[in-house]
């Protein structure tokens, strides 16, 4: 056991810890007065408060901790707060939790408590919860954890008293211990058994870090163990690996389910039927037999219906048909024709590929409703808590057919779109390996929004939408084969205590839906005038002639028309600018819904557009990446084949 | 600010750096969760004054 040592040299130290804005340095106010010093903790550039009070003449020094979410830090602050709690000598621990989100927070005093530290409980922002109807049985509470509990406001100081009294008096009470499920608690012993050094910690708490590979938690017991940690590390280092994926999913359940345990009696919430209803809802969407039909619907009417029929259908037909076609292009033209004499000149701005008849109106009447429309779908389905769900859904449902989630979700979820570069830079043993993790990166899906885009584009046909839906359901599974084989025994991505699902907040969707437009606007506009300006070069020099020319059996293989190279031409550049020349086909009644089906899959596939492309050269070289860009390429233009093919042989869509 | 994913706290200087992916010409403009990674737009200044402003009358 800690050993605790009790005989203070100095003041007894008090540490105040619990998660961010809880009240912690209010408390410490109150407890300390004016006498405070603020400093960088030692090695780092955290600040941390201390202060000293005096109770029935014992001195005490307070120390105010940064917020933390959990004693696996990954903060530099929450670093912090853990090594005060790892080093400093604490007489007492208070753990100050909001009384409004006790369900969440209350995991971290049974961590606490079962690192052996003696922990006193304050249950904060009792005022708030109380106003909303929320009823707290304190003394109950504090008898079923087994440590004082105290309840209070402290910005009014109520309470205050109360968690003074419970400083003087913390003894050396035996910590109560809360126990797990059977087979947890037979992994944990299988590495305290091995453990022989003496610890601060209690060395439950230190095998449930292990077992989590707590880096500093390893090299301090690789300090204390001396020859015996070969052997320490060989038991975690088996358990871990036989759970490899959920271990800390399992441990932090277990902790919930203690929790809610603890709380079934003592909390009592306000009749709240929302609030019932948002658990209920939260439950059905990460479960596979409800989340599935959930995830469908949640796409049917936020993409289908809503980017796809009133983004790409009624507002891209008020911009482009009514203001573009009938008002600006005409005015444009007209303008132009009589001031400019210059053919070229003509060409450049109005022409076929003119900057404003091509670039301005792809950017602003095609791509612009449409990515408005998903943004706000997008940002509405963020701000109700509903994304670490679905990421929970799809890890679920792809672990139990044996692929690896990790993958996919971070593709579409825009988590980075440099998650798949992460992946690679990381160090990649075999050749095998890192062939595998590049063509991943190479077939990945850019992003959502372009995704977006081909989406509602080929809403205006239901048949290729579906047909598009499933090929990319297969890449994902594919995806998700592929990293399999590379990446496994990860810990787990997607670990994740699930924040409360709640009515989106209408100026934060606003806010977000209007930065993540801005962003992408900025992004392509210039992108288009570049590649407007490129193929009118092309068209005046011939070049392109040549490379439609060059294009045509390939799209004859694809069973598609001529125009269609064009589209692909405009595809290499970026996906969404090639699927806007796509949807002009079609507009044009120049593509069958086959031949756009067959289109919109292969452009998905193919090409890592000219920024990635030039990435991966930066990466991996002329060589692989050219060798990687006729791979993708083969691939793309074969699934299309095959795809026209197994299209006009079963009639779907004809 | 609040992660869009996680829905948990950081500040700025707290946010996890990441190596621009080289797709995105103006970098990727987003500040990403230390928790989870999850990508959350950079909000621009006008806007975030604005949101700041909500969040104090709350
Ligand atoms: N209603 C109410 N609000 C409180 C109470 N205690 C603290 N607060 C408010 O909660 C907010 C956060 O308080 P802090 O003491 O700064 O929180 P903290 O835990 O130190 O936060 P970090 O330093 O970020 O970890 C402040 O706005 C306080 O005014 C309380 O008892 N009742
Ligand atoms: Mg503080
Ligand atoms: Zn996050
Ligand atoms: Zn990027």
């Amino acid at each position: 056991m800690a050993s605790q040592n009790k005989a203070p040299k100095g003041d007894r130290k008090v540490i105040l810890v619990g998660n961010p804005n809880v009240g912690k340095s209010v408390l410490f106010n109150a407890l300390t007065g004016a006498y405070t010093v603020v400093s960088n903790y030692p090695g780092t550039s955290v600040a941390v408060a201390r202060g000293h009070c005096e109770i029935n003449g014992q001195r005490y020094e307070i120390l105010d901790t940064p917020g933390m979410y959990s004693l696996l830090p990954i903060t530099e602050e929450e670093r912090v707060a853990r090594e005060m709690l790892l080093l400093e000598d604490a007489h007492a621990v208070i753990h100050v939790l909001d009384a409004r989100n006790i369900e969440r927070m209350l995991p971290m005093t049974l961590q606490l408590i079962e690192a052996g530290l003696p922990v006193i409980l304050l249950v904060n922002i009792l005022d708030e919860a109380e106003r909303s109807g929320m009823s707290i049985d304190i003394p109950l509470l504090q008898e079923k954890l087994g440590i004082p509990v105290v309840g209070g406001a402290m910005r009014s100081k109520r309470g205050l008293k109360e968690v003074r009294q419970a400083i003087a008096e913390c003894g050396d009470d035996d910590l109560p211990s809360f126990g797990y499920s059977s087979d947890l608690e037979k992994d944990i012993a299988k590495v305290t058994d091995t453990l022989t050094g003496d610890y601060r910690l209690d060395l439950r708490a230190l095998a449930l870090l292990l077992l989590q590979k707590d880096d500093e938690i390893l090299a301090l017991v690789s300090d204390r163990e001396g020859d015996n940690f070969e052997q320490v590390q060989q038991a975690a280092a088996e358990t871990a690996f036989e759970h490899r994926f959920d271990l800390h999913l399992r441990i932090s359940l277990e902790r919930k389910r203690v929790c809610k345990g603890l709380l079934a009696e003592t909390v009592r919430q306000p009749e709240n039927r929302r609030l019932r209803f948002a658990d209920r809802l939260s439950a059905w969407t990460t479960n596979p037999w409800t989340g599935f039909p959930l995830l469908i619907l949640v796409l049917y009417f936020g993409i289908y219906q809503f980017v796809g029929k009133f983004g790409a259908g009624v507002l891209v037909n008020l911009c482009e048909g009514s203001l573009f076609e009938n008002f600006l292009n005409p005015l444009a033209i007209s303008l132009i024709d009589r001031f400019v004499p210059w053919y070229w000149l003509r060409e450049l701005v109005v022409g076929e590929y003119g900057i404003f008849t091509l670039g301005v109106r792809y950017a602003v009447a095609l791509v612009l409703p449409i990515v408005g429309t998903f943004f706000l779908t997008f940002s509405v389905i963020e701000d109700v808590g509903y994304f670490p769900r679905l990421a929970m859904l799809v890890d679920r449902v792809f672990k139990k057919i044996g692929l690896n989630g990790r993958a996919v979700i971070p593709m579409v979820l825009g988590f980075g779109c440099d998650t798949m570069a992460t992946m690679v830079t990381r160090t990649l043993e075999t050749v095998r390996e890192r062939v595998l993790v590049t063509l991943l990166l190479a077939l990945a899906i850019p992003c959502s929004a372009q995704l977006g885009v081909i989406l509602g584009l080929l809403s205006g046909v239901p048949g290729a939408l579906l047909v598009w839906t499933v090929c990319i359901v297969l890449i994902f599974l594919l995806v998700g084969f592929l990293s399999a084989q590379v990446l496994p025994g990860e810990r787990p991505m997607f670990y994740m205590e699930l924040p409360p699902m709640r009515l989106p907040q209408f100026h934060n969707v606003l806010v977000k839906t209007m930065t993540r437009m801005q962003w992408y606007f900025l992004e392509i506009f210039p992108l288009f005038i570049i590649a407007s300006v490129l193929l009118w070069a092309g068209k005046m020099t011939g070049a392109l002639e040549w490379l439609v020319r060059g294009m045509t059996p390939v799209m004859g293989m694809l069973g598609l028309p001529e125009e269609a190279s064009a589209a692909f031409i405009f595809g290499f550049f970026r996906r969404d600018f090639g699927a806007a020349g796509l949807y002009d086909l079609q507009e044009a009644g120049l593509l069958t819904p086959v031949q756009l089906t067959v289109a919109a899959v292969t452009m998905t596939l193919f090409v890592p557009c000219i920024a990635q492309f030039l990435m991966m050269k930066k990466e991996r070289g002329w060589k692989v990446s050219l060798g990687i860009f006729l791979f993708v390429t083969v691939l793309a233009f074969s699934v299309g084949w095959s795809l026209n093919i197994f299209l006009l042989f079963t009639g779907i869509l004809s | 600010m609040k992660c869009g994913f996680c829905g948990r706290h950081f500040t700025p200087a707290e946010a996890a750096e990441k190596e621009p992916c080289g797709r995105c010409l103006r970098g990727c403009q987003k500040s990403y969760c230390p928790y989870c990674s999850y990508g959350n737009p950079m909000i621009p200044g006008f806007l975030d004054r604005w949101v700041k402003n909500k969040d104090k009358k709350e």
